[in-house]
């Protein structure tokens, strides 16, 4: 059982790789990933709009494929920012990869046969 | 037990000032259970889009009855819980006292949004019951109330998890082992909201 304590995170030296002493409001916010937050609401925005006939796609079909590739995306970015596995030992970053990728051309083949 | 010491260095030959170091967020067992997770998801997607196969009139005449809109709120719901999950992570380090006493706030921030998911989605089941629909009326609306509900249930244990890191969250210090669960914790949260991005464009979306 683990019983040690970390006093001060901060203080820790394996905590800051990969979190930084953050102190003020500012430092907060500014990260990569609030970037990718902002990316991913306006990438809901865009999928919603083409999903509801507000879109710019003629094709349904061709606005299916978009918004489902788009939700990989997303699924993608929310695993290497938000889980952190952007800096996981490289087997648990390929999974999440692999994970976007075979799932996502399932997806699209099995829409695709429909 | 697995603590956040666990990491592997990149077998690289580059400087130390740029040598990135790589580690398990969490523990390891708890990335069992998540990838675990997202795999019987990815079936349920393959399984539905299976089943639109043999009946794409029936399938694309109910999705025109749900509402986008509620769908869409959700989805951004769900992000901005994360957000606030993500920045708790980043105030957890802080050796700024103002700073980490943001961090239960932020939880429960992100559980007011995951509570206000819940909410929406009771909105859009009574919504559907009001209009006579149900999981017997078609194929499409079974899997609809099946792959729906099953994510609102590992949201329920996702808001159960953030009473508990919100508990957490208040202690002036976390052991090593207590760290790795927070840490954990935080990445299931990820989890539920990972699953709705394929889940709302699949089932309210793709026409």
């Amino acid at each position: 059982m683990e019983t040690s304590t970390t006093p001060a995170p901060s203080t820790s030296e394996t905590f800051d790789a990969a979190h930084p002493d953050v102190r003020t409001p500012a430092e907060l916010l500014r990260s990569s990933a609030s970037a990718v937050w902002v990316f991913l609401v306006l990438a809901t925005v865009v999928s919603w709009a083409l999903g509801t006939d507000h879109g710019f796609v003629e094709s349904t079909r061709t606005a299916s494929l978009i918004v489902l590739v788009v939700a990989f995306v997303k699924v993608r970015f929310v695993g290497l920012y938000f889980m952190e596995l952007k800096d996981a030992p490289l087997p648990l970053r390929a999974l999440i990869e692999a994970y976007c990728l075979v799932v996502c051309c399932l997806t699209i083949g099995f829409y695709l046969a429909g | 037990m697995t603590d956040i010491d666990l990491e592997a260095r990149p077998a690289t030959t580059s400087p130390p000032s740029t040598r990135r170091t790589r580690r398990i967020p969490g523990e390891e067992g708890t990335w069992i259970f998540i990838f675990g997770d997202m795999c019987v998801f990815a079936v349920f997607f393959c399984v539905f889009l299976h089943a639109r196969i043999s009946d794409p009139v029936g399938f694309a005449r109910d999705q025109a009855e749900l509402n986008q809109n509620f769908g869409a709120i959700n989805t951004v719901l769900l992000l901005v819980s994360s957000l606030f999950i993500v920045l708790t992570m980043r105030v957890i380090h802080s050796s700024n006292a103002v700073m980490r006493a943001k961090a239960p706030v932020f939880i429960a921030a992100a559980w007011l949004c995951g509570a206000g998911f819940l909410v929406i989605k009771g909105f859009e089941y009574a919504e559907k019951v009001h209009h006579g629909i149900t999981p017997q009326t078609s194929d499409f609306f079974m899997y609809y109330f099946v792959l729906t509900g099953l994510h609102a249930f590992h949201l329920v244990l996702g808001l159960a998890l953030l009473v508990v890191l919100f508990v957490m969250s208040r202690k002036p210090e976390l052991s090593k082992g207590q760290f790795a669960f927070f840490e954990g914790g935080a990445c299931f949260w990820h989890m539920v909201d990972l699953l709705w991005l394929v889940l709302f464009p699949l089932i309210f979306l793709v026409r």
